[in-house]
């Protein structure tokens, strides 16, 4: 069916919801590859797996944990799951995607957990594709799981069922079951979670060597059915993990990430990228770079124009705006971050009376201004006006990586120049922040 | 139950502008996206002001009970010991109320708190299915903004009501607020204003009215006269009719405007004769508007005024002294004047109390005399409705062709031209009762079911719903088909 963007202001209001990324073959998707120069990210991530998607050319590294970084609402799951599509129709990789928002706690995740949920989700993906396992495939994991039940913490919590499962039965459904009651139990915070975790962590080098041994034995039967020759995890949602969590999951904890042998790509927060802590472990070179819609001399990039005003029109018809000055102008202060958009987009909806005009803009622009006025203080103004004025004295501090944090600084060109959100250099701060001519 | 879009709108309207002026626009905003906005939505309201907070709350209350979206409060007390616990009771609100509102307390959300927040936002989203409003001070807005930073972005919006007397704000910009430009719309002309705009400008008058008490007379009264012009156009008759007393009048009489006040008084009688205070409605045109318009020789709105007399005799039921003034004191005006739109109404008029007499012969006549004047004029719609009153004379003579063959050729091919429904529906609805007349009762249905109710149903007119459900009630009883 041909898809109509919504023709009703109350319609396009109604469909608005920032947390919801769009799934792949979403009709409102737009291609914004040239508009970010990323036309290369895709074949850069892609080759880091051993693949050349124009040559055809594969040769997998035995292990690879790429971080994917990106300001917080740029549509980074919504361009992974594309990633993704692209990825499982090329029939060399067999990509697992693990939501751990939706499968843990975000509260307090750890990579034991994630262990478990990558798992499970690839057991769940086998099983529900019609993949069987043998036995053989499946017992270094039960085994291991034999001996950590026997530990009463463990035992006191599982069902008869389950210890059956843990003690080498159930095949793949049972196993299924098994992680489900581990991540479920991280997921509800149950008290046994503490204990387990130990658990986990004490027998760790083990459990990645079984887990890492199942992955080699789906490899080898997806290969054999000519369906993939890797699996390929996608972990998404770990870039929305609390402050002090990123910090462990992806500092401290590298090296037990790192112990599970295959191929990773993990969502990450942008100022992880920058905060010097990362140490080379983990391939942090990926940056899903903004939508820019001028170069760094100022020039326009229409690229950029083109690609956010399909965008907004995918959200909105056309027949909404006065004319297509206001289109503009929405796409001028959005800054090329997609959700910021879509926020100016929403301020119109509840502001216009029948027609998104010039005065409903206006209102728009300043009502998303003012929300940055609850957390700028006249530092900030200093500082980004500096970087309007001088792109390459930004600095990396903690004040330059808050402000990209909270979006009133907004990142180009895999970081290359940096600018002020628009919208902040409408308000007063900004502006007496300015030096004098 | 939810009212219609029409009658939701119209509370939300009106409760904006009970609130002070700086309150209008983000009550509109934030009503509509609790309204109209997605099952899930956090949203941020900045409130420090206990006593401003509880009235855009009720208020918020009735728009949203008008809505049909029940709304739960979740205060902030010391029950409420830690994060866990208030998603605990989110999470339980939401299951039954569309609404919940968390009402906050100075101190409560510290950056610890918020940061626990923001690790269970998307379990919220999950499982706390409802629009949670958070109702806060600037401090705890602005630390969720700098604890939690994705938190901050994954807000649905953010809403000020801050008193119109509180102390500079980090959010005013200090820019004294410039005169309202008095609205382009004097009397008579037509505004063409959507509803939301006359709503946004009435804030905007008393703002600025309320922040200069000691502006010029000269100066209030444009905008006095608008904004009573502005309450009596959305409908609230209420505070239109204190303004003009209380506000206009007074001001009026200081200046010594006494032509502005005979018309100020007029716009009061209108509203009392809506209402059915027809004795006080006379009074006023009698004492209060006839004199001074004869003083000043203003023959006009002498005559107008006239025929507002009759209008009112009519409806207490003295036909005769309606049809004298109509006769011999409005028409022979606006004959005089060349005023030829005032001349076909009265026309009408005329036609109107003779059919009430039995004279329908003669008001067919008076009625097929004013139809060359809005054909002059280039009236299609009050051509239409004249040639309604026409049809329905045919009908009522027992020529349900003639009246039929009218109805279907004259009338509705008309409206549907001007793209008036409601007029539509109501021909519709005269050609479906003259076939019900003749026996045709399957035509009849056919037009009350298929054409009438949904156009009705469409425009909310809920009364004539009820009335076309019972025509059709009464066809199939006849028919021994089960009803509605």
């Amino acid at each position: 069916m041909v898809y109509h963007p919504p023709s009703q202001l109350l319609e396009v209001l109604q469909k608005i919801a920032y947390e919801e990324p769009l799934p792949d073959g979403d009709p409102r998707y737009v291609d914004s590859r040239e508009a970010r120069g990323s036309e290369k990210t895709f074949t850069r991530l892609a080759r880091k797996f051993g693949w050349d998607p124009a040559g055809e050319a594969f040769f997998a590294p035995y292990e690879k944990h790429i971080l994917f970084f990106g300001h917080i609402g740029i549509g980074k799951t919504t361009e992974l799951r594309r990633y993704a599509g692209q990825l499982n129709g090329s029939r060399r990789f067999y990509v697992v995607e693990v939501d751990v928002l939706a499968k843990l706690d975000r509260n307090n995740l750890q990579y034991t957990e994630v262990l478990m949920a990558m798992a499970e989700t690839l057991l769940e993906r086998l099983h529900g594709d019609g993949y069987s396992l043998d036995a053989d495939a499946l017992d270094p994991l039960q085994r291991w799981f034999g001996h950590v039940v026997q530990t009463d913490a463990t035992t006191r919590e599982l069902s008869a069922e389950l210890k059956t499962v843990a003690e080498g039965g159930g095949g793949i459904p049972g196993l299924i079951k098994l992680l489900a009651t581990f991540t479920a139990a991280f997921k509800t915070g149950s008290s046994q979670k503490s204990e387990w975790r130990r658990e986990i962590r004490n027998d760790f080098t083990a459990l990645a060597q079984a887990f890492s041994t199942l992955i080699r034995q789906a490899e080898t039967q997806l290969a054999q059915e000519r369906r993939a020759e890797r699996v390929l995890f996608l972990i998404d949602g770990t870039d929305k993990m609390r402050g002090e969590d990123t910090q462990q999951f992806f500092v401290q904890d590298a090296e037990q990430l790192l112990a599970i042998q295959t191929l990773v790509i993990y969502t990450a927060p942008l100022h992880l990228k920058y905060d010097g802590r990362l140490g080379g472990k983990l391939d942090a070179d990926i940056v899903l770079p903004m939508m820019k819609l001028q170069e760094r001399d100022g020039s326009p990039f229409e690229a950029g124009w083109t690609t956010m005003r399909r965008l907004l029109l995918l959200r909105a018809d056309r027949c909404l705006f006065a004319s297509d000055a206001e289109v503009d102008r929405l796409v001028e202060f959005s800054g090329g971050h997609p959700r910021e958009l879509l926020r100016l987009l929403k301020l119109c909806c509840e502001v216009a009376d029948d027609m998104i005009d010039a005065s409903v803009v206006q209102t728009a622009i300043e009502k998303l201004a003012a929300d940055y006025r609850y957390f700028l203080k006249p530092a900030d103004y200093v500082l980004l006006n500096t970087i309007d004025r001088h792109p390459a004295d930004g600095g990396n501090d903690e004040q330059a990586q808050e402000l990209l944090h909270r979006l009133a600084l907004l990142q180009y060109n895999d970081g290359t120049w940096r600018r002020s959100h628009p919208v902040v250099r409408t308000l007063e701060g900004y502006a007496l922040a300015t030096p004098s001519a | 139950m939810a009212g219609s879009a029409f009658a939701i709108e119209q509370v939300r309207l009106a409760e904006a502008r009970q609130l002070p002026g700086p309150c209008h626009d983000d009550f509109l905003r934030l009503t509509r996206t609790l309204i109209h906005g997605p099952e899930f939505q956090w949203l941020l309201v900045e409130a420090p002001d206990e006593g401003l907070r509880r009235q855009v709350m009720d208020a918020l209350d009735r728009v949203l009970q008008r809505a049909g979206l029940r709304s739960d409060r979740l205060p902030l007390s010391d029950k409420i010991l830690d994060v866990p616990m208030l998603e605990a009771r989110l999470v339980n609100n939401a299951r039954h109320a569309p609404v919940v509102q968390v009402i906050g307390r100075p101190g409560w959300f510290d950056a610890a708190r918020w940061d626990a927040f923001n690790a269970r936002r998307e379990r919220l989203a999950a499982e706390a299915r409802s629009r949670l409003v958070f109702w806060l001070d600037g401090e705890a807005i602005a630390l969720a903004s700098r604890s939690a930073p994705d938190l901050w972005a994954w807000r649905g919006g953010v809403y000020s009501f801050l008193p119109a007397s509180a102390p500079a704000s980090p959010r005013a910009t200090g820019v004294e607020r410039a005169l309202p430009t008095p609205s382009p719309s004097p009397a008579g002309a037509v505004d063409t204003r959507s509803m939301a705009e006359r709503s946004r400008r009435v804030a905007e008058i008393r703002a600025w009215l309320e922040e200069h008490p000691d502006v010029p007379d000269e100066l209030r009264v444009p905008l006095v006269d608008e904004l009573g012009r502005l309450l009596f156009a959305l409908g609230d008759y209420d505070d239109a009719l204190a303004h003009w007393r209380e506000v206009e009048l007074p001001l009026l009489r200081r200046l010594g405007d006494s032509l502005r006040q005979a018309h100020t008084f007029g716009q009061i009688a209108d509203v009392l004769q809506v209402r059915g205070q027809l004795d006080e409605t006379l009074r006023i045109y009698q004492e209060e508007q006839i004199p001074v318009y004869k003083q000043l020789g203003d023959v006009r709105s002498t005559a107008i005024t006239k025929a507002k007399i009759a209008d009112v005799l009519q409806n207490q039921g003295r036909p005769g002294d309606a049809l004298r003034i109509y006769q011999l004191e409005a028409l022979p005006a606006f004959e005089q004047l060349g005023d030829l739109r005032s001349k076909a109404v009265t026309m009408g008029r005329i036609a109107d109390v003779l059919q009430s007499q039995g004279q329908s012969d003669e008001a067919m006549r008076i009625l097929q005399e004013s139809l060359p004047i809005y054909e002059r004029l280039g009236d299609p719609r009050e051509r239409a409705v004249t040639m309604i009153k026409i049809a329905d004379i045919l009908r009522s003579h027992g020529r349900q062709d003639d009246a039929l063959r009218t109805y279907r050729e004259e009338a509705l091919p008309a409206f549907e031209r001007i793209g008036d429904t409601c007029s539509r529906a109501m021909v519709m609805g005269r050609i479906a009762d003259t076939l019900q007349d003749r026996g045709h009762l399957n035509e009849a249905l056919i037009i009350y079911q298929n054409e009438q109710l949904p156009m009705c149903e469409e425009m909310g007119d809920i009364r004539s719903q009820a009335i076309i459900k019972s025509k059709i009630d009464a066809i199939l009883q006849i028919q021994g088909t089960p009803s509605l």
